[in-house]
């Protein structure tokens, strides 16, 4: 029904392209921040285990009673009525109040409410959001569970089942994944990042490759590329060497010499460069890492100067002479 | 060509301290309250993020190193729940609705509350109408467990007995009966807001059903000349139950008009700015619908004078108008709910 009218959440930031699942938000401060959205399994997943966590509540809070006030199948009544009614309709949002926009279900699975926009998350949100629910799932779970409660027929229940499951449904209609309460309340359930500081490749590289040194990083490196021979790859092939060199780390180092043959095909790296050559000494791993930091000072330099070279194929204001003539009127992308 | 100190590596070299400093902060953030930070670690917060998302912005125009770009950006993402969460506490929270929020947001929605309210009115009249012409209509209006016996075939005599039940049921199983009426009360209201979404036409049937109910109710009741004493059996809880069923019903439509004419907004923008004003409106409905059940459960099994129901309906009903009427305390820094932008 407004599946047309999906938030454009923001600009993207400039250069950095968008994945599938990724939204981007513009921070109150203007920066565009690169969200990830959650995956509509992890919420299915975070919410029935939001729910056993309220039931584990309700039986709690019944033995509990049962144990202490003396035994009145009235109270027994009044927390079955009263207590799934109160937790369905409050522990939602006053969780995600207080855990800063994650129920202790989305907590587990690592996920986040956020505002759409980008803004701070306001309680009127959450709550709206969360009352949602209860056109969402309730009602339809009432209506299968208790059929007598509508006093409807069997075929009207089915269409007014049918017609209630295109609420509970809306996640699986829309890109962001955005439930019929995170339209009312503006907000987006994501993944919550985490991801360590690696060590910059272009440090353990000058390490490795001048294993002798005299310690110096300004040291030349044995290898020397020229700018033509830098002017074959782009940005898209300079950030796979880098995953290839980072899982290298992990202990495979299969494939690096048949990287490395390619590569030096490429740009037509002369056997007998210098340093001098010898193939039973050339070790794969020490002329991939030189590569990956002659050729990613290469690009970043040529950023600077406002060139973003996306892939080989990107040839736009870069003749392959590998000279860094600045086209003029060549301007970005995005 | 110099390439051991690339532009990038100068630049992590010089940041990565900070970013180290911002991870330690949201670590400890993550595992206990704010209250675990020192208050020099929390006015230092707000500037290290800060400084990552500059950090964020430099590394995405100079540096190709992916590892750092993300990493930069989940950090600037992390840090930035903690800064824009919401993060208060309870009772303000709650404060600042009771005493603002709630009757701001009803005014707010004055011109759809108006339209519920007008709506259920003209179904009553409707329903009365029809009523006293032809009690056969009350069958049609009043489902059966609706009715629970009273049909235009009793007496005035079993009408009248129950008005004024003359056992009132023990103690404990007024909480379960007032308990079991706020349940299904609040259903219905949260019902009647939410299915505001598919354009407002359930949230007006509701009303409608709701309405030719009450009228043929009364019809019911006027036709055996009792219908003085059904309006204060009424109006002792109904004066904050109907409210509060109109209530709902306007933030209903709140929603389903801001689907149907956004303006100039989108229509998912203009749905999430009236939905969260409309969330409050149907927050503040689930507690006087647990107010009315009070009053419903307790005081109508207790106060069976006329005057006196009337006397506690009518208070209950200035109460509610003084509530929504009142000159509203100016937004408030700190304590006051969020803005209205």
């Amino acid at each position: 029904m407004t599946t047309e009218a999906l938030p454009s959440a923001g600009t993207p930031p400039a250069g950095v392209p968008l994945g599938r699942r990724q939204r981007a938000i513009v921070t109150p401060e203007g920066v565009p921040l690169v969200v990830e959205l959650a995956d509509r399994g992890s919420r299915a997943a975070a919410f029935i285990l939001d729910v056993v966590f309220i039931l584990l509540i309700l039986v709690a809070a019944g033995f509990a009673l049962f144990f202490t006030v003396s035994v009145l199948k009235v109270w027994t009544a009044v927390i079955a009525i009263l207590g799934f009614f109160l937790l369905r309709i409050f522990y939602f949002p006053i969780a995600e109040l207080f855990f800063r926009g994650a129920t202790p279900g989305k907590r587990i699975l690592g996920l986040r409410v956020i505002d759409r926009h980008g803004g701070p998350l306001k309680p009127e949100a959450i709550v709206v959001r969360n009352l949602m629910r209860e056109v969402e799932v309730f009602m339809p779970l009432t209506m299968m569970a208790v059929p007598s409660l509508t006093g409807a027929e069997t075929l009207e229940q089915l269409l007014m089942l049918a017609w209630v499951g295109i609420f509970t449904l809306m996640p699986l209609f829309n890109r962001d994944g955005l439930r019929v309460g995170d339209m009312v309340a503006g907000t987006l359930v994501i993944a919550a990042p985490k991801a360590a500081l690696l060590p910059d490749l272009t440090q353990r590289a000058t390490r490795t490759s001048v294993p002798l040194t005299r310690g110096r990083e300004s040291e030349a490196s044995p290898y020397q590329f020229t700018a033509a021979q830098l002017g074959h790859y782009g940005i898209y092939e300079l950030q796979t060497l880098e995953a290839v060199l980072r899982r290298a780390e992990a202990g495979s180092l299969a494939g690096r010499a048949e990287i490395a043959r390619r590569i030096r095909t490429k740009i037509g790296w002369p056997d007998a460069q210098q340093p001098p050559f010898e193939p039973h000494r050339f070790d794969a791993t020490v002329f991939l890492e030189a590569f990956y930091v002659a050729q990613r000072a290469h690009l970043e330099r040529r950023m600077l100067f406002g060139h973003r070279r996306k892939d080989k194929h990107d040839t736009s204001g870069h003749d392959h002479s590998g000279h860094d003539k600045a086209a003029p009127g060549r301007k970005d992308r995005r | 060509m110099d390439s051991a100190v690339l532009k990038s590596t100068q630049f992590r070299r010089e940041r990565e301290p900070s970013w180290r400093e911002l991870e330690d902060l949201l670590e400890k953030l993550r595992r206990g309250s704010p209250r675990s930070l020192t208050p020099q670690e929390l006015t230092r917060l707000p500037t290290l993020y800060r400084g990552a998302l500059s950090s964020l912005s430099v590394a995405r125009s100079i540096s190709l190193d992916q590892g750092l770009l993300a990493y930069l950006e989940s950090l600037a993402n992390r840090a930035y729940f903690q800064i824009y969460g919401p993060r208060r506490g309870f009772f303000s929270v709650a404060g600042a609705f009771l005493r603002r929020s709630f009757p701001a947001a009803v005014r707010q929605l004055g011109k759809p509350i108006l339209l519920s309210i007008l709506l259920s009115a003209i179904a009553a009249l409707a329903g009365y109408f029809l009523c006293i012409s032809d009690a056969e209509w009350y069958y049609t209006l009043m489902p059966e467990g609706m009715a629970q016996g009273r049909l235009p075939t009793s007496t005035a005599a079993e009408l009248r007995e129950i008005l004024y039940e003359t056992k009132p049921p023990a103690g404990d199983m007024l909480s379960a009966f007032a308990s079991f009426l706020f349940v299904h009360n609040a259903g219905i209201g949260i019902t009647c807001f939410a299915l505001g979404f598919a354009f407002g036409l359930p949230t007006a049937l509701l009303l409608i059903q709701n309405g030719l109910m009450l009228g043929a109710f009364f019809a019911l009741y006027a036709g055996h000349g009792l219908g003085i004493e059904l309006g204060a059996w009424l109006i002792i809880h109904g004066s904050t139950e109907l409210l509060a069923i109109a209530l709902a019903g306007g933030a209903g439509f709140a929603l389903g008009g801001a689907l149907l004419f956004p303006g100039a907004k989108s229509r998912l923008s203009a749905l999430a700015e009236t939905g969260r004003t409309a969330g409050q409106v149907a927050l503040g409905c689930v507690l006087m619908f647990c107010i009315a059940g009070l009053l419903e459960g307790y005081a109508r099994q207790w106060v069976l004078t006329l005057w006196a129901r009337y006397t506690i309906g009518g208070l209950m009903l200035a109460f509610w108008a003084l509530y929504f009427l009142q000159p509203l305390p100016p937004q408030g820094g700190a304590t006051g709910s969020g803005d209205d932008d």
